[in-house]
């Protein structure tokens, strides 16, 4: 699970507000963002590439970012939204289903533990897998998932019902 | 362990085992500078055009021709902007259904097919049924993957669990029954067109090389291009969205009776709807303003003739969900609003820009 999203008492304060910098935010948050990226890109070049565009944009828009109910879910918005607008499916299905797992995955877990989904996820289209990352990972609720995503609840429940089926079918393909 | 479990523990590991590289602060707030440099130059030129404008048309009579686009007046502020009948294809804004030009006062499930022939298709109760047949007839349990509506509206065809594509009608007989010749589970519809070509691919990997039934021979076929198979990129109703490559030039193409596509042409790399009759094809240029100050607007560009192009920009503040076709003059657009508002609405403009609402937005 990653570390709590809620906006940290730091930063200078106005009007009772706590506003944080932009560069006290980045350094801040740019590990989580970094590893959610990680999650729904695949790998470290891509990862990067999207938390920097990420954060480029929302640095124009930083006063409304900063005093925002929360900045965190703004910034996720506008993640999840580069990622889903900017990948084609196909380069993204045919390239990541043969993405191998994090070098280090292996050694976190025993031999008899080994990832068995993660590859198969690596494989969805992008907006069920940004699904899955937000709701496996970033444990958020459908409406939260929506709101990042900008699309309806229901979209978001047939998003992870068609992941979850494919998923399901992969690993059993796997099996056999 | 369950599929929840297994995922929440494998993301969990994956994640733990990442280590980010430094934040590069400096280079970030440097770029963003510029973008926002870039944003402002914009605005300003924008505004002396159009101030408080939302609404603006560019047209240009040259295929991508951008430096030749004139802007045309503006159609007016968001708020001014009429209402029109609602959409007359199925859709959804909202948690809200559309049919026939009406609010459904039901919750359903997403629309499946893009509303394809006027059927609208939405999940029920392990099973999927059809709103817009008296009735609300449902499919036989058991499909695999999502079921897909003909172009005519008459039937709908979807594979079972054996790999068997079935076309069924809404009486519930089943037109015609073609067996695949792969493993069942292997098997995914990917969608119909309007020459009844029927797409299959792999549910182990839908953007592998798709075949084509056509359905007056029964006979399925690797569909090829340029004598190599195709990457599936989507299905229109005006046929098959293909790369040549993965992450190729997207190219849309009908495959003749061997499954040879011989003549294509390129389409954007975008949320994008072909009209039926296959003469446009309208897309979301930008679905959120960027920070280099490009608006959300949609494009709808034609596919033969005299090539020509309308650049619509969408209300101020909005960004854009999808883009479907109406009717062969009318795109339709869903819009959402910042993620704290959630508030929707549905826009409709025609092949001159001129837009309304089809949904407002709400008060």
């Amino acid at each position: 699970m990653p570390e709590s999203l809620a906006r940290p008492q730091t930063g200078r304060t106005e009007l009772g507000v706590v506003v944080m910098s932009y560069e006290e935010y980045v350094t801040l948050r740019w590990p989580t963002l970094y590893r959610t990226a990680y999650l729904m890109a695949g790998d470290h070049a891509d990862a990067e590439d999207l938390v920097q565009s990420t954060l480029v944009k929302v640095y124009g828009a930083w006063d409304k970012v900063s005093r925002a109910d929360s900045a965190d879910a703004y910034v996720r918005r506008v993640l999840v939204n580069t990622f889903v607008s900017g990948r084609r499916p196909v380069r993204f299905t045919r390239e990541r289903i043969v993405a191998a797992v994090p070098e280090r995955a292996e050694n976190v877990e025993g031999p008899e533990d080994r990832l068995s989904i993660w590859p198969h996820v690596a494989a969805l289209p992008p907006k069920q897998r940004a699904v899955i990352v937000l709701r496996y990972y970033e444990d958020l609720s459908e409406q939260q998932i929506a709101d990042a995503l900008g699309c309806s609840p229901g979209t978001v429940k047939s998003n992870a019902s068609l992941a979850l089926a494919s998923l399901r079918a992969r690993m059993e393909g796997a099996r056999s | 362990m369950s599929i929840d479990d297994l995922l929440t523990r494998e993301l969990a590991t994956v994640a733990r085992g990442v280590e980010p590289p430094p934040a590069p602060v400096d280079q970030l707030v440097a770029r963003g500078r510029e973008a926002r440099r870039r944003s402002r130059w914009y605005a300003a030129g924008a505004a002396a055009a159009a101030a408080a404008v939302v609404l603006g048309v560019v047209w240009s009579g040259a295929t991508g021709g951008g430096d030749d686009a004139r802007r045309q007046d503006p159609a007016g502020p968001a708020g001014d902007l009429p209402t029109g009948a609602l959409p007359q294809v199925p859709i959804q804004v909202g948690t809200t259904t559309y049919v026939d030009g009406r609010a459904l006062a039901e919750k359903y499930g997403p629309l499946v097919g893009d509303g394809q022939g006027g059927v609208a298709l939405v999940p029920a109760t392990r099973r999927w049924r059809v709103l817009t047949e008296p009735g609300e007839p449902e499919l036989p349990a058991g499909t695999v993957g999502s079921p897909a509506p003909h172009p005519d509206g008459d039937r709908v065809a979807y594979v079972d669990r054996t790999g068997t594509l079935e076309l069924w009608s809404y009486d519930g007989t089943r037109d015609q029954v073609i067996s695949g010749p792969t493993p069942a589970r292997e098997s995914l519809l990917a969608g119909m067109d309007s020459s009844g070509n029927v797409y299959v691919t792999a549910l182990e990997d839908p953007a592998a090389p798709p075949r084509v039934w056509n359905l007056a021979d029964e006979r399925d076929r690797p569909v090829t291009y340029a004598g190599a198979p195709v990457s599936l990129v989507g299905v229109t109703g005006a046929g098959l969205l293909f790369s040549t490559e993965p992450g190729g030039e997207h190219l849309l193409g009908v495959p003749d009776a061997t499954g040879a596509i011989v003549e294509a042409r390129g389409v954007p790399d975008a949320t994008l709807a072909v009209s039926a009759s296959g003469d446009r094809v309208a897309w979301l240029t930008d679905t959120q303003e960027g920070a280099d100050g490009r608006l959300p607007s949609v494009t709808v560009e034609k596919l033969v003739g005299p090539p020509g192009r309308v650049v619509i920009d969408l209300p101020d503040g909005t960004g854009a969900g999808d883009v479907v076709w109406e009717d062969e003059t009318h795109v339709l657009v869903t819009l959402f609003r910042d993620a704290r508002g959630t508030t929707q609405s549905l826009l409709r403009c025609d092949l001159d820009g001129a837009c309304e609402y089809a949904v407002p937005p709400p008060d």
